[in-house]
């Protein structure tokens, strides 16, 4: 196993953060990687500029899911914030194309639309095993 | 039966996702049928706009009245 072994998950409603953490943590049991989630953009950020917010570093984390719609912060100025080399999949209700272009250009590696379709939720778990598997 | 476990923990993990956004799929459909009416008959817009305007002349009507007898 290598040394990424968590999933960080950036979500502030409290039931979606569960859900997404649920769903993500069934899909990767077979590899024994854990999702760990953060409820607000100030401490995203402060995490991302270095700063010991969660018990793990930045090292450690495989694979980053954003929610657009933080109440504090822009999810756009979170992904601006996250190193290029940490895959970031993008998690939002909006399906307008400008949003996801921005979002792609900040250096998101997928962008998923919330509660659109199973099968787009079929797609954010091909994606996170493809990562993180 | 990990594999069992996990299968079924999948479903039931879809029955909770589709139940959480489904208002939020109807929500965005009622909205798309909304603007698609506008669109189609620009003369609703008008009436919207009548109706709000009569509205907010109604109820402070009524409040300037009641503030009047208080």
């Amino acid at each position: 196993m290598t040394s990424k072994r968590y999933v960080l998950l950036i979500e502030d409603e409290k039931f979606q953060a569960t859900l997404f953490s649920k769903i993500i943590e069934n899909e990767l049991l077979d590899f024994g990687y854990r999702v760990i989630t953060l409820d607000n953009g100030r401490d995203a950020l402060k995490f991302f500029s270095g700063e010991k917010v969660l018990k793990i570093e930045q090292s450690e984390i495989g694979l980053v899911l954003l929610d657009l719609a933080i109440h504090d912060i822009s999810g756009l100025q979170i992904l601006a914030k996250i190193e290029a080399k940490i895959p970031v999949a993008v998690l939002s209700a909006n399906e307008d194309t400008k949003v996801k272009e921005e979002a792609m250009r900040l250096g998101a590696s997928e962008y998923f639309v919330k509660g659109k379709s199973i099968e787009e939720l079929n797609r954010l778990r091909e994606f996170v095993v493809k990562v993180m598997g | 039966m990990q594999q069992d476990e996990k299968k079924l923990a999948k479903q039931e993990l879809e029955k909770i996702y589709d139940n959480r956004f489904k208002w939020l799929q109807v929500g965005k459909m009622l909205r798309g049928r909304f603007a698609d009416s506008l669109h189609n008959n620009p003369k609703l817009n008008w009436v919207l706009r009548l109706v709000i305007i009569a509205n907010i002349g109604i109820w402070s009507s009524l409040i300037l009245f009641i503030l009047k007898i208080l």
